[in-house]
């Protein structure tokens, strides 16, 4: 019998020892060296030395960390009530067909609509008669600001969504006991849910996280790699066939998503 | 409280706007190229249009079907036991930023010596999938009535006629729901596509490449008929998906 159950588990365990061998596949080139293109097996700290020490790539870890926890919260914060009211005040037959719309900007064509976005930005189009319109002469197309609003248009959509199931999550007779009790408002928000859409919101919060850090393309296209981004350069480094520098430098983006991933299981514990 | 309301419709109605304009804005370009060449009968029938939508769909049926069959045993294994930390476990990967893991792929497929070839990318996106297809299906076999099973077998039927007429039936929505949704998650893919998919375009990589030098009607045409389809898989996928359905 423990046989066949182990066997019935192999399918899980080969899974696991895939995603661990990756990661330690990623470990052990870090330690290699290029040379002629091709790697050598000198297990040296020199990557991790010049990603450590280089101005450029520690620069690039810490925008996109920070970039990343500014885009990931604004997203959420602006996504928030829209999709609390296609949730709670929408009619579930027009919400199926709202959803999908809410999700093509993440489905569809990232990388075109990333390029739609780029005359927007550069003061030809519509958002150019805005700046005029408030005497704005700043063209943000290849900074930062560019960067975010381009991947802003795919994650408010995109967390509109999270926010519906958060909310369609929470049983109506416990809304409708606390608005008879007299609880209103912020109140109702705070108290009642804010705490049972949570979950939901903070695997949100991660998903976009995630996203923006590991996000190559809106820094390439709309940030023009002003400032430089670690995902850039993980893609600049394979480019030129230095994979050593790119593992190190994706392996510092691994450890970036555990710093906050790690506080925020933190905060959950705390307030649980 | 009433301006409160009016304020989430119009922000809701402008992300929705927002949206679709760009959308709206190629198919735009469409039209007004399509006036000056001939946009339908040119670029349709090139092989070379084609070629990423067949490889995209290829990659894209081909993981999620490996993928619903690698994770079909271990959802019905799950779904008889509290596996919060392995579906944490199970989550990880899909937590990590996509760049990295098909960087990785990349690299261990660098290191057994292998080429990027559509099949390696196959491979990588079906464990791409795996999370997804595991949650799926693990929810559908929660769902099936211990009683039925056993009244099954009090009744005599096998194992296979219990499977085929009580299960596969019950989880029908479940592979549906996972098929549908692995596919949109392979569908709108690019990095897997840029790190393993070697000559072998996909959509997204077509796109990408063709873009960084001019957009021309024929990519717009391209990446909108990509964004339709994807659009046409999400909502395929919400039809399947009891999430959207309020607890009463």
């Amino acid at each position: 019998m423990w046989v066949h159950r182990w066997v019935m588990r192999l399918p899980l365990v080969a899974w696991c020892m895939i995603a661990a061998g990756l990661l330690m596949a990623i470990v052990r080139i870090s330690f290699d060296a290029t040379a002629d293109g091709f790697l050598t097996n000198n297990w040296s700290f020199e990557n991790w030395r010049v990603v450590a020490t280089t101005e450029r790539y520690t620069n690039a870890v810490v925008t996109s960390i920070v970039g990343s926890i500014f885009v990931a919260t604004l997203a959420l914060g602006v996504a928030l009530p829209a999709g609390r009211w296609l949730a709670l005040h929408v009619n579930p037959i027009i919400s199926r067909f709202v959803l999908p719309l809410l999700a093509i900007p993440y489905c569809g064509s990232y990388v075109l609509r990333l390029f739609s976005i780029q005359p927007w930005l550069s003061g030809e189009s519509y958002f150019g008669i805005v700046q005029r319109l408030f005497s704005l002469h700043h063209d943000i197309l290849y900074t930062a600001q560019a960067t975010f609003v381009g991947q802003l248009s795919v994650l408010i959509p995109l967390l509109c969504s999270f926010c519906y199931f958060a909310y369609v999550r929470i049983p109506s007779p416990v809304l409708y006991a606390a608005q008879n009790l007299g609880v209103r408002g912020g109140r109702l928000f705070w108290h009642l849910e804010l705490p049972l859409a949570a979950p939901l919101l903070l695997s949100g919060w991660v998903f976009a996280f995630a996203f923006t850090l590991g996000d190559a393309v809106a820094p390439f296209v709309l940030g023009g790699g002003n400032p430089p981004t670690a995902a850039v350069a993980v893609l600049d480094r394979t480019q030129i066939g230095d994979w050593p520098s790119a593992a190190a430098i994706a392996l510092e983006l691994i450890a970036g998503l555990m710093l906050p991933l790690f506080f925020l299981l933190w905060i959950w514990r705390v307030r649980r | 409280m009433t301006a409160v309301r009016l304020g989430s419709a119009v922000l809701l109605f402008a992300i929705l706007v927002a949206a679709g304009a760009p959308l709206l804005a190629d198919l735009q370009h469409v039209y007004a190229a399509s006036g000056q060449n001939p946009i339908v009968t040119g670029t349709l029938s090139s092989v070379d249009f084609y070629a990423p939508i067949k490889a995209s769909v290829i990659v894209s049926v081909l993981a999620t079907l490996l993928a619903l069959l690698w994770s079909s045993v271990p959802a019905w294994l799950l779904a008889s036991m509290p596996a919060k930390a392995i579906l944490a476990a199970l989550a990880f990967p899909v937590l990590i930023p996509p760049i990295v893991v098909a960087y990785s792929f990349a690299v261990g497929i660098r290191l057994l010596g292998l080429q990027p070839s559509l099949a390696t990318l196959v491979v990588a996106l079906s464990f791409l999938t795996t999370p997804v297809c595991i949650f799926v299906l693990r929810h559908g076999f929660q769902t099936l009535d211990a009683d039925t099973l056993a009244a099954g077998r009090n009744l005599g039927v096998g194992r296979s006629r219990l499977f085929r007429f009580v299960v596969v039936p019950h989880v029908a929505k479940s592979v549906a729901l996972g098929l549908f949704a692995g596919m949109t998650l392979c569908w709108s893919d690019f990095y897997f596509s840029w790190f393993l998919g070697g000559l072998n375009q996909t959509i997204s990589t077509k796109v990408y490449s063709a873009a960084s030098t001019s957009i021309t009607p024929q990519i717009v045409v391209l990446a909108s008929i990509g964004a339709l389809i994807a659009a046409v898989l999400v909502f395929a996928a919400l039809q399947y998906s009891t999430v959207t359905e309020r607890d009463q």
